[in-house]
């Protein structure tokens, strides 16, 4: 597995063949703040904070960890003062982005940035980051393409399709708000109860629509909190989102 | 709702709706959603001018019964209990639940979760008041005229199949359950305690089934890779495996001790006297229902303390109260966001180490039992041997989910389907493929 070497802050490191630097940093003992990255979804480097130096000498570039292949002997710094001053400039155009997101603030203030420095705060609510997993878990995990990014610039955000209120692909598994990294979506119950009677089947069970276990009914009010088979389902995926345990696309 | 203006038409408050469904089944002139679509008469006129009765979604019908898996019509039975007319009140229950003495005990009830009546003063028992009509008279049916040889098969006797059978049954095909042990129901007689659900109970609903018209072949074990083609041969169109999901799978493989028991194995083990007494300190690993009925179960045997380890932080709020209630009052202690991580002993088991769930070291403690009711899956190796059959990642067949289809002719119901859940839905499970077979088989008769 540990097909490759690497020297990670000037330790030797292991990564397997094709695997991105960010979880074999991790895995090494790195701390690398990173938002956009779930393992199991394909890498997508939008929140840049995971960015650090690769190269050597006077060489050095600066590459999103989670979407650069490591390649075999490459240096790379995850706290070198470039990079600090960079992941700074990143956290403050989040702080300006997203200020209502307690997680936003948090890593600003780890990396000691008080305020978004001169940056237009557009809604002083606003706690999405358009990190885009709530859109891949929906398309790759789940496969129901139910959301996506509709507008362009200030403007862009996460939608329904024609920015409808609710929309026929969406299945109510909830894989989205699981993996959003600033808790910004929240699942209604009897949202859920209502978009799930478009599935002809009867009360179908979210694990029924996610093609975990077909033919499930739902006997808890769609209160999956409460439901014992939910649990287990958790607890089969490991504590994630039971969509995990599909392996990328609905059977 | 009330009544405006001297032509005294019908107001409807939303906001004060909940929605009971009262004034819809009071309406003389049966006024539906569906009517708005009838612009020619005055009951579609009447409709669509108010918009009455309010809501055509999934709250249509009262919560009670959107929210049940069976749909039963809870206004109904539980307004004829009430009135003290039993009679119909069984004839209410029998039309959508074929196992109302089971359900009575060992539904999860969503009815009595989403009942608006909670918001007055306190939710109605609605799945207690299931077992009233029943208790005064088992009421078994007139028995069926059984006509030449069996059109559909199904494998096992637990709560799906029993659902499937009694739904065939009604609509007149010839059925057979097969059975492998030597008595009828499956988990629900072997498994689940006496104390949730007493024998003469069960015994009572699968009389009233079999007295519908079903055959029932007790001690024949069928082999899906072997014996369908016999079945098929001998003149049964459609078969429906409901063969349940009795294998304890687990995440972390622990050494075979003795002392170490699957839920199934030991609640069995239990009701058929293999395991008569326990002593020393018990452990339950797992959730819910059979997490519980295991811990009781282990008090009752002698076990001294019992305590459950439940995986998730916050486990206990989604259990049944009642029974966990039962379960505190008996000396079960429950152990939150834990899990067992290894065991020790030479030959029997010594000791389990239990730590905070996703953490690893722990603390070890004194055990002489270990059940584990963690997962549960059904054994798909014979049937997945089968042509068009396939396993869903949960690890249960895969079916279609409306139809509860497998493979050409062939059908799951239950667990096999849906993992391990409550019986409610085994039922509700049940019932929809037999429905789809009558479909498929050339419709109602």
């Amino acid at each position: 597995m540990r097909a490759v070497r690497f020297i990670l802050d000037g330790r030797e490191a292991g990564a397997g063949a094709g695997e991105m630097l960010l979880p074999a940093a991790l895995r090494a003992g790195a701390r690398i703040p990173h938002l956009c990255h779930v393992e199991g979804l394909r890498p997508y480097a939008a929140c840049r904070l995971c960015l650090v130096e690769v190269g050597q000498g006077e060489r050095t570039r600066i590459v999103t960890a989670c979407d650069y292949p490591v390649r075999d002997g490459v240096r790379v710094a995850t706290a070198s003062a470039r990079v600090i001053a960079l992941r700074r400039s990143v956290a403050a155009l989040h702080l300006a982005r997203a200020p209502g997101s307690p997680e936003i603030r948090e890593i600003a203030r780890s990396l000691d940035v008080e305020e978004p420095a001169g940056l237009r705060v557009r809604d002083p609510a606003e706690r999405c980051i358009l990190c885009g997993l709530c859109v891949r878990a929906c398309a790759d995990l789940v496969g129901a393409h139910a959301i996506g990014m509709a507008g362009r610039g200030g403007l862009k955000r996460v939608s329904l399709p024609y920015g409808e209120e609710s929309g026929r692909e969406c299945i109510g598994c909830g894989a989205c708000a699981a993996v959003c990294p600033t808790h910004c979506i929240e699942i209604a119950p009897l949202a859920i109860g209502r978009l799930r009677y478009a599935w002809g089947q009867d009360r179908p069970c979210r694990h029924s629509l996610m093609g975990l276990a077909p033919g499930t009914v739902c006997s808890h009010d769609y209160d999956c909190a409460s439901c014992p088979f939910d649990h287990e389902m958790i607890d089969r995926a490991g504590g994630r989102h039971p969509a995990f345990l599909l392996g990328g696309g609905r059977p | 709702m009330t009544v405006a203006g001297r032509t005294h038409h019908p107001v409807w408050r939303s906001e004060a709706c909940l929605p009971c469904g009262a004034c819809r089944k009071a309406c003389p002139a049966w006024v539906e959603p569906a009517l708005r679509g009838e612009p020619g008469s005055l009951r579609g006129r009447v409709a669509t001018a108010y918009g009455f009765p309010p809501g055509d979604g999934p709250l249509a019908s009262p919560p009670c019964t959107a929210t049940c898996p069976l749909h039963q019509d809870v206004a109904g039975y539980v307004s004829a209990v009430a009135s003290g007319d039993l009679d119909r009140a069984r004839a209410i229950i029998l039309m959508t639940n074929p196992l109302p003495g089971v359900l009575a005990r060992l539904c999860n009830r969503s009815c009595t979760r989403t009942c608006v009546r909670a918001a007055i003063d306190e939710a109605v028992d609605i799945r207690g008041l299931k077992a009233v009509p029943f208790e005064a008279d088992p009421a078994a049916l007139r028995p069926a005229r059984r006509r030449g040889g069996d059109e559909v098969a199904i494998v096992g006797s637990g709560p799906a199949g029993l659902a499937a059978a009694a739904t065939l049954a009604r609509a007149g095909m010839a059925t057979l359950v097969l059975e492998r042990d030597h008595e009828p129901g499956g988990l629900l007689r072997f498994a689940v305690p006496d104390f949730d659900l007493p024998a003469r109970v069960l015994d009572a609903d699968i009389a009233r089934i079999l007295a519908m018209g079903v055959a029932l072949e007790t001690g024949t074990a069928v082999d899906p890779s072997r014996d369908l083609d016999a079945l098929r041969s001998s003149g049964v169109r459609a078969v429906i495996l409901a063969t349940g999901a009795r294998l304890a799978t687990r995440p972390r493989r622990l050494p075979a001790l003795a002392g170490i028991e699957d839920v199934v194995a030991f609640t069995t083990g239990a009701r058929s006297g293999r395991i008569r007494r326990l002593s020393g300190p018990a452990f339950v690993e797992g959730e819910g229902a059979p997490a519980l009925a295991a811990a009781r179960t282990a008090v009752r045997l002698g076990a001294r303390p019992v305590s459950i380890v439940a995986p998730r932080s916050q486990a206990m709020l989604a259990w049944d109260r009642e029974t966990l209630g039962r379960a505190l009052s008996e000396g079960v202690t429950v152990i939150e966001g834990s899990e067992v991580v290894s065991v020790s002993g030479a030959g029997s088991l010594d000791a389990v180490r239990i730590a905070a769930s996703g953490t690893g070291r722990g603390r070890s403690r004194p055990a002489s039992l270990l059940v584990l009711a963690r997962f549960r899956s059904p054994d798909l190796a014979p049937i997945l041997a089968l042509p068009g059959t396939g396993a869903s990642p949960a690890g249960t067949l895969l079916v279609d989910r409306d139809s509860m289809r497998a493979a050409p002719a062939l059908y799951a119901a239950g667990e096999v389907a849906t993992g391990a859940r409550n019986a409610v839905e085994a039922v509700a499970s049940g019932i929809r493929a037999a429905r789809a077979v009558i479909r498929d088989l050339g419709g109602e008769r």
